[in-house]
């Protein structure tokens, strides 16, 4: 195995630790949160994209369903990979821990940034976050979900298992991968195909482009992501929270407006309750006009954890865009 | 006859995981959503689903064991392309009952007799899906030639398939949280357009 980086690669890695602290410098500058957040968020995707589409990854085909490297689908298929587990371990085959070990690095990240993984970690959420940042005012005015839709990425979550567990295959990332598209399927354009193909482009066109930029929401994230439900579920391992001063909230609901995944709803407003879907992207931080909002450490209101945060989120986030380097 | 129910019954206890599998979809989300966090409540749910599987066991075994031989297209054809769509559509018909009571369309059948007596339905229009292992069975029917034999073997299949059932219960329990629950209605919509899609397809 060749360890040694060539000058190229050596290059991109010394300009990535650069513009990781930049980032660290205009955060800790401005006071403010989402803004530059949001521009480290967004190369890490697109360094993602590029890496993933150049090297000819398998996203379809035996390989990829053998073991998804992708948090997503290893998610939304989670008792097939405990089942694959199960198999290993009863036959000593080591190698096929594979999937284990990225549990273990699952629990790390989520210990360190919980739900903050989906605006700070994720090299999906990047891109619906780009979109959705391109106009300057909303084309579509979306502040609100019905509540009864809240859970639907939960939903998603469940139907994927299930599915998963049946058909032994990993169910969202055969319907609705969005980054599937551009893949070439091994075996004939039936029907199924088709209907595929459908959902994917329905997927990447309607909740990651088109929505986003219509509606400045992060439509994927806030409302389709299984690993957004996943992260929703275990997120509270994770001592960092959004929380709501009650004394300096005047239930202006500025925040309802700006949160790109609806994670702030009009009735947990007037509990000041932020629901387990926010992912600390700061946007209802940097928008409160009385300060009331802020990051924090299990909801303690007298001390402002914000660069804490933000440490922890760069240094995870860092590490993961720099897998995708050249 | 203790042959044929132990050949119905070892049938059942070798193919039960695809019958775990062909149940979850529809299963798991019903009873995460209408548990209550309450395992006895749990246990009852999937009796009653268990009671709507053996009815249509013993409906199918009864008509395959006489039809079988002269239509042996029977297992196969529309009727369970019909099954699968018609569960499909109660599904989502439930869905919404459960994730829009306050709708006036809904609010007169969230609490009606009949969306209680859901988990029978289903059970039935699960059980007369043909998946492999009901496959097999059927043919078995078709060579005994006899709606009281072919009744008593699918009855213990039924039985070695019920095992598997079992874990479902773990569902119990884990719906105690508004969360779950309301995601588990949004779950039935969704699996349920599946399986009505799949029926149509079928259908057509
Ligand atoms: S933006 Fe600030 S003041 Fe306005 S409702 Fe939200 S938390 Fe309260
Ligand atoms: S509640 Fe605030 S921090 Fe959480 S996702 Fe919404 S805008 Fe971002």
């Amino acid at each position: 195995m060749n360890t040694v980086l060539g000058r190229g690669a050596l290059a991109a890695r010394g300009a990535w630790v650069l513009f990781v602290g930049f980032i660290a410098y205009r955060l800790a500058r401005t006071g403010r949160t989402s803004r530059w957040r949001s521009v480290f968020f967004v190369a890490m995707a697109w360094a993602f994209v590029f890496q993933f589409k150049s090297s000819g990854s398998p996203s379809t085909g035996p390989r990829a369903l053998e073991s998804p490297y992708c948090h997503i689908a290893i998610a939304s298929s989670i008792l097939n990979q405990a089942y694959n587990q199960y198999l290993a371990f009863r036959s000593g085959h080591w190698p096929a821990w594979g999937p284990l070990s990225l549990g273990f690095l699952w629990l790390a990240v989520t210990l360190v940034l919980g739900q903050a993984w989906c605006s700070w970690g994720c090299f999906y959420g990047g891109l619906d976050e780009g979109f959705s940042r391109v106009l300057p005012k909303a084309l579509l005015r979306w502040n609100s979900l019905p509540g009864r839709l809240r859970e639907l990425p939960a939903a998603i979550l469940l139907v994927s298992i299930l599915f998963s567990l049946t058909s032994v295959l990993p169910a969202f990332c055969l319907w609705a991968c969005p980054l599937k598209l551009t893949t070439a399927f091994l075996d004939p354009n039936d029907l199924t195909r088709r209907l595929q193909l459908g959902l994917f482009a329905a997927t990447l066109g309607g909740a990651i482009v088109l929505l986003p930029l219509l509606t400045k929401k992060r439509v994927f994230c806030g409302l389709l992501c299984p690993f957004g439900a996943w992260q929703s579920f275990w997120g509270n391992v994770n001592p960092f929270r959004v929380s709501i001063r009650a004394e300096a909230c005047t239930q202006c609901r500025l925040c309802v407006k700006v949160c790109p995944t609806f994670a702030i709803e009009a009735e947990g407003l007037k509990e000041h309750v932020v629901s387990p879907y926010c992912n600390r992207c700061g946007e209802c931080i940097d928008a409160c006009p009385t300060g009331a909002m802020g990051y924090t450490l299990l909801g303690d209101k007298t001390w402002d954890a914000r660069l804490l945060l933000i440490y922890c989120c760069l240094v995870v986030g860092g590490a993961v865009g720099g897998m995708f380097l050249p | 006859m203790t042959l044929l129910l132990g050949e119905g019954f070892a049938l059942g206890l070798a193919t039960g995981l695809y019958c775990l599998g062909a149940c979850a979809p529809l299963l798991a989300p019903y009873l995460l959503c209408e548990s209550e966090g309450a395992f006895g409540r749990g246990a009852r749910l999937l009796l009653e689903f268990m009671a709507g599987r053996l009815a249509a066991y013993l409906l199918f075994a009864a008509a395959a064991s006489k039809l079988g031989a002269r239509y042996p297209g029977l297992a196969g054809g529309r009727v369970v392309a019909a099954g699968l769509l018609l569960s499909g559509l109660l599904m989502v018909l439930y869905a919404v009952v459960r994730s829009a009571p306050r709708l006036s369309v809904c609010a007169p059948w969230a609490d009606s007799a009949a969306v209680r007596r859901l988990p029978f339905a289903f059970g039935f229009l699960v059980g007369i899906n043909v998946c492999p292992p009901f496959a097999a069975g059927l043919l078995r029917l078709v060579s005994l030639a006899s709606p009281a034999k072919g009744m008593v073997y699918f009855a213990a299949f039924f039985v070695g398939t019920t095992v598997y059932m079992l874990p479902f219960l773990v569902a119990a329990p884990l719906s105690r949280g508004p969360r779950l629950r309301s995601a588990a209605a949004l779950a039935s919509g969704l699996a349920g357009l599946w399986f009505a899609g799949l029926g149509l397809y079928r259908l057509l």
